[in-house]
């Protein structure tokens, strides 16, 4: 696993989308920092603990934030990220397979039936609340494991060989994603921890570089599967 | 001797005066309808063949030229109006094409020939929905005539869905036979002219019927107990391959039954001065029965407290149903005389007592004060659920958080209104359950329990075995307390009312603050807690009716404000957020915001 790591941390280095990491990110952070702001302004003087987040206040929070006149421009955001999506993509995973041409089209198509799915998947879970409230793990575990199998269909795209992982390396690249994710979510509560005490400069700032850890660590997981595949394909040699 | 020859008669009317007795069950012109009913349950506990003698008798001024039938068990068919609302699910449960259910009549006559019936949907028009009958009669009844109808019916029961069907060999036969619809003399619940009352079954609401006498014989296999509403009067006795058991149930409006191979039957008593002898019918599975105790003390002390504070419970029995596990839909549901509590796959002992507490209360409001579920849940649901709060903190102790409970009343709608009306079922429930018991706790604060429990009594003394309305509990609360109700009732019952209360700004400057706030101008005294920065606070007093604005002076700057602090004296106010109010604003939100949507927004992509 910790050579998995080093190849793909090393495979990431080398692929130069430092500038991309620092680009999305400042287009992410800034914006919804900016919006969520100003949503929630209002309310910086009405709520300061998870309690007084009952059911009424969530609802009446809500209707503030669709009543808000930036409420829309969030939206637009939204949505103009989703449709960036597959081009980044695309982008992050050519890199990384270091593709001799960016695979825009497969990958247009593929985030075409991506959301399809997502939707048709979220819907089926609205039915089916209870469902998905009754077996809140199974839903988490499911939602890995598709985001992992989902990772490493992308990389086939993208490998000159496809092959799927072996049962050891499987275990290798999960084992790997794991010590990544709880990285990013240590990271993100400690970044939630300090930011309440900050304001002003120092808060955009530590923003900014957790943002980009944030993104790099996304970006590593990514580079994992690719260096999964990329190096099964060879041994299949 | 003289005296002492007067002393032993005059002991003995005493002592028959003293010992408690029954209120009386006959009151003639409650019971309009008698049933004689046979039923048989399949082998496979799939289908129910029944044969009903109904006599219905006018109770009006008016001569009947038809009458309405409610066929409950249609709502189990597709497309039925109560299967197009709920989508097929209830309580976590969705009722599959395998588990519909139906009910079939093969003949309806009267008078030695058959009658002509149909279906009518005179709530949505859905000409698919068969949960109401109308049945013309060969010739008009008239004012205190009878008529006497003979059907036959097949009940195919649903999968355990919504108040009854089957599961595995448990069987829950609530509303299962061709039940004749609520007929109102004018003058009842406000009405001009005689009629029926007369709607579909919806996903929101429950039942209204009048009431009447039953005389049931179930026939069941003979692996299996049965546990029903009234008196066993015969049996059980076997009969080839069937257990036959009789039951007869008076001044009652419904009459439901369950059965099952599994029931473990316990009985026990209840008394007191001033209750007569009830035989409580505990009918267990096996996962329940560590619980007996339980269960008893629970029946017990709500009997108990409600033969005290409204009458003496009085019919001889109460009979206690536990489901199945697994049979969730069939539980926590009243009948007369007959309560389901929750399934045996619940073990959490307050969950299973509240439940009971509130089905046993549902034996006054619904059982006895026989209110129209339909167009008036909050009558019985709201009633109802006050008292379990009442009963729980009385008997059992309880923590309630009744203030904290209006927060969940997300969209306040009118309470007189039809079930099927509100914007959807968790709107039904928020405002029959929650606001109606949140505004029966609020006329309890402004007139104290004592007068409050006065109001209930004389409400159920004066409409026992009747049918009241909204109007006729406010009538009886204007007697009692001697003052009009009329505003209020205009604000929070027949409209949509809350209180939400709420500081709207704050300006401090130098040693001088001020305080603006609004909400509902009633008379009330309510608490602005004022929290300084040097750790200490202050308690300001606010009459909305007299101010909007208050002004202190204070030695530290104030750090937060909070009106109406805990234990919180306004019930209704669903917005509390804005009674607090923090004077240099948190980052807390905000940044707890943004994680959630770049979260969100992760899941889906880069």
């Amino acid at each position: 696993m910790i050579k998995l790591l080093r190849r793909a941390g090393a495979r990431l280095w080398a692929s130069g989308l430092i500038g991309l990491a620092v680009l999305w990110c400042a287009l992410g952070r800034v914006a919804y920092y900016w919006c969520s702001r100003v949503l929630v302004s209002p309310w910086r003087h009405r709520i300061n603990d998870i309690h007084h987040l009952d059911l009424g206040t969530l609802r009446l929070l809500l209707i503030s934030f669709t009543q808000n006149a930036v409420f829309p421009l969030l939206v637009i955001l939204f949505l103009v990220r989703l449709i960036l999506n597959p081009f980044v993509d695309a982008f992050v995973y050519c890199r990384l397979g270091r593709c001799s041409r960016v695979l825009w089209q497969a990958f247009g198509k593929l985030y075409i039936v991506f959301y399809l799915t997502i939707g048709l998947v979220g819907w089926l879970l609205y039915l089916e609340a209870d469902w998905l409230l009754t077996r809140p793990l199974l839903f988490v575990v499911g939602a890995l494991g598709f985001s992992l199998w989902f990772a490493l269909y992308r990389a086939r795209l993208v490998c000159d060989r496809r092959a799927w992982p072996t049962p050891t390396a499987g275990l290798q690249l999960v084992l790997a994603w794991l010590v990544l994710v709880s990285t990013a979510t240590t990271v993100s509560l400690w970044l939630y921890k300090k930011a309440i005490s900050l304001k002003g400069w120092p808060l955009a700032l530590l923003f900014f570089v957790g943002e980009l850890l944030l993104i790099w660590i996304k970006l590593w997981r990514t580079s994992c599967v690719v260096e999964t595949v990329d190096q099964e394909a060879h041994e299949v040699d | 001797m003289k005296l002492y020859r007067f002393l032993v008669p005059i002991s003995l009317l005493l002592l028959i005066l003293l010992v408690p007795t029954r209120v009386p069950l006959a009151a003639e012109t409650a019971s309009i309808v008698a049933y004689d009913i046979t039923v048989t349950l399949s082998e496979d506990c799939t289908y129910l063949e029944g044969q009903e003698r109904v006599i219905w008798t006018n109770p009006g001024s008016i001569p009947v030229q038809e009458m309405y039938f409610h066929l409950y068990p249609n709502a189990f068919r597709p497309n039925s109006s109560f299967l197009l609302a709920t989508k097929g699910v209830r309580r976590g449960e969705r009722l599959s094409a395998a588990g519909y259910g139906y009910m079939e009549l093969r003949q309806v006559r009267a008078q030695g020939r058959n009658l002509n019936w149909q279906f009518v949907q005179p709530d949505d028009g859905n000409q698919e929905d068969g949960t109401l009958m109308r049945v013309s009669l060969p010739q008009p009844v008239a004012p205190g005539d009878s008529i006497r109808l003979d059907i036959e019916f097949v009940v195919k029961l649903p999968m355990v869905f919504a108040r009854m069907g089957k599961y595995v060999s448990f069987v829950m036969a609530g509303q299962w036979f061709p039940k004749v619809a609520a007929y109102e003399t004018a003058g009842t619940r406000g009405r001009q002219l005689d009629g029926w009352n007369v709607h579909q079954y919806h996903a929101n609401t429950e039942f209204y019927a009048n009431f009447g006498t039953y005389r049931v014989t179930i026939n069941v296999p003979k692996t299996h107990m049965v546990a029903a509403s009234g008196q066993l009067l015969e049996g059980p006795r076997i009969q080839g391959n069937k257990r036959q058991y009789v039951f007869q149930a008076e001044k009652v409006h419904d009459f439901a039954w369950a059965a099952d191979n599994n029931f473990c039957e316990h009985q026990a008593t209840f008394s007191s001065e001033i209750q007569p002898e009830v035989a409580i019918n505990l009918y267990l599975q096996p996962q329940h029965e560590y619980l007996l105790n339980h269960y008893l003390q629970v029946a017990k002390t709500t009997l108990d407290c409600l033969s005290r504070w409204l009458v003496p419970y009085p019919y001889p029995s109460l009979t206690i149903v536990c489901p199945r596990a697994g049979a969730i839909g069939a539980g926590g549901m009243e009948y007369p005389t007959l309560i389901t509590g929750w399934d045996a796959s619940v073990h959490d002992r307050d969950l299973i007592g509240r439940v009971l507490i509130h089905e046993i209360i549902h034996q006054y409001f619904y059982g006895l004060v026989a209110t129209n579920e339909v167009e008036e849940a909050w009558l019985d649901e709201g009633f109802t659920s006050y008292l379990e709060d009442k009963i729980i903190a009385h008997a059992f102790n309880g923590q309630l958080a009744t203030a904290k409970e209006a927060t969940s009343i997300l969209m306040p709608e009118p309470l007189v209104k039809e079930g099927w009306k509100y914007s959807d079922n968790y709107s039904y429930q928020a405002n029959a359950y929650v606001r109606g018991k949140l505004i029966l706790h609020e006329i309890e604060r402004l007139i104290g329990w004592e007068r409050m429990q006065t109001a209930l009594q004389v409400y159920c003394q004066r409409f026992l075995y009747d049918h009241p309305s909204t109007a006729d509990w406010q009538q009886v609360l204007e007697e009692v307390t001697g003052q009009s109700w009329q505003a209020f009732f205009a604000n929070y019952i027949y409209g949509a009312g809350m209180q939400d209360y709420a500081i709207d700004e704050v300006a401090t400057a130098g040693e001088r603050t001020s305080v603006w706030l609004s909400g509902p101008r009633e008379e009330r005294e309510l608490v602005l807690r004022v929290a300084l920065a040097d750790g200490t606070s202050v308690d300001l007093v606010w009459n909305p009716i007299v101010q909007s604005q208050l002004t202190f002076e204070h030695s530290a700057p104030p750090v937060s404000l909070e009106l109406d602090p805990a234990p919180h004296r306004v019930l209704l106010d669903h917005n509390r957020s804005n009674n607090r109010y923090y004077v240099k604003a948190s980052n807390w939100l905000a940044l707890w915001l943004t994680q959630l949507l770049q979260f969100c927004l992760r899941l889906l992509g880069w």
